[in-house]
């Protein structure tokens, strides 16, 4: 029983200082996960992105990349010290002016608040993750035999008890207020047209497997559809209806 | 049609009463005996535990992905 009481206080302690590091550090933890490398300062989109962030007064905020073929992207931290994430994709295939509606976007969002977001963000992201070190603890311990399909049963077992707390967890500290607000506000300085131009593009390309908790973050839904868990990680509206919510809209 | 929130919430309550069985099979090898009363205590109280977590999740996924299609 004592054995049972320690085992318990120590997870509570592990829980309570997972959380403490969750909220402290919830920023540092998602830009290193993601290994993004910061904009230099000359760089012509920083200027950019730091002329649309003094206009929106949030002087603090830093441009990021990261590797990626899709167009997305997302943000961090909050009005006093954020970071706006750029795929490498999107500043490939998307044109100036829509790379500036995606900035705007981010803006916005950072300007509604960081709010438990972000802290719920990593701590799901957290319990997401430990199905694929179960995939390679089970590979580890003698389940890597080729055609062996115990790994991913294990994997799909552990997901099936993790991934429903983890996306009650994001759709618990989610907005649905803010997923339209950030599209008005961008199609307010950027014009409904070049917005709707810029999701459309968002909307034909390929999925891009992240963190299944961390879709909430992106602009646009990065997950694949057809994977039956990640189906509960969706907090977006599809691309279609926010299409049309804007062109119903009158500016 | 189900949707594949709703299926993927059906595999996870299988997947959480395999956990019972878990746990009925390590009780009763401890135990070296199989006690049917302590197996229903058991059974019902994880059980009613389940019914209401799986009613939450079913009624924030409800509101919050319908929303969100």
């Amino acid at each position: 029983m004592n054995i049972l009481l320690m085992l318990a206080s120590g997870l509570g302690v592990v829980m309570l200082l997972t959380v403490v590091a969750c909220f402290v550090f919830s920023r540092q933890i998602l830009l290193r996960w993601y290994r993004v490398r910061k904009a230099p300062f000359n760089d012509p989109l920083h200027m950019q992105m730091l002329k649309l962030a003094i206009d929106a007064g949030m002087p603090a905020v830093e441009l990021c990349f990261v590797e990626s073929p899709v167009v997305n992207s997302f943000s961090v931290g909050s009005r006093k010290n954020g970071s706006i994430v750029l795929t490498t994709g999107a500043i490939e295939r998307l044109s100036k002016e829509e790379l500036s509606c995606m900035m705007v976007y981010e803006i916005a969002h950072l300007m509604s608040g960081r709010g438990l977001r972000e802290i719920a963000v990593v701590l799901a992201g957290t319990l997401t993750v430990l199905p694929i070190a179960a995939l390679w603890g089970a590979v580890f311990t003698g389940f890597g035999q080729e055609y062996d399909p115990a790994p991913k049963l294990i994997k799909f077992f552990v997901t099936s008890l993790l991934a429903p707390p983890a996306a009650l967890l994001i759709h618990i500290t989610s907005r649905d207020s803010v997923k339209y607000e950030s599209d008005k506000y961008t199609a307010l300085l950027c014009g409904p047209d070049t917005v709707i131009g810029m999701l459309s593009k968002l909307s034909d390309q390929e999925s891009w497997d992240v963190n299944p908790s961390h879709a909430s973050l992106f602009i646009a839904n990065p997950l694949a559809e057809d994977e039956i868990y990640n189906t509960l990680f969706r907090t977006r509206p599809s691309i279609d209806d926010r299409i049309k919510r804007l062109e119903e809209v009158e500016y | 049609m189900i949707p594949k929130w709703m299926c993927a919430l059906g595999i996870s309550f299988i997947s959480h009463m395999s956990i019972l069985f878990v746990i009925i099979v390590v009780v009763t090898f401890q135990a070296r005996d199989f006690d049917l009363g302590r197996t229903l205590v058991i059974t019902a109280a994880y059980m009613a535990f389940m019914v209401v977590y799986f009613a939450v999740l079913f009624i924030v996924f409800k509101r919050k992905i319908d929303a969100a299609k």
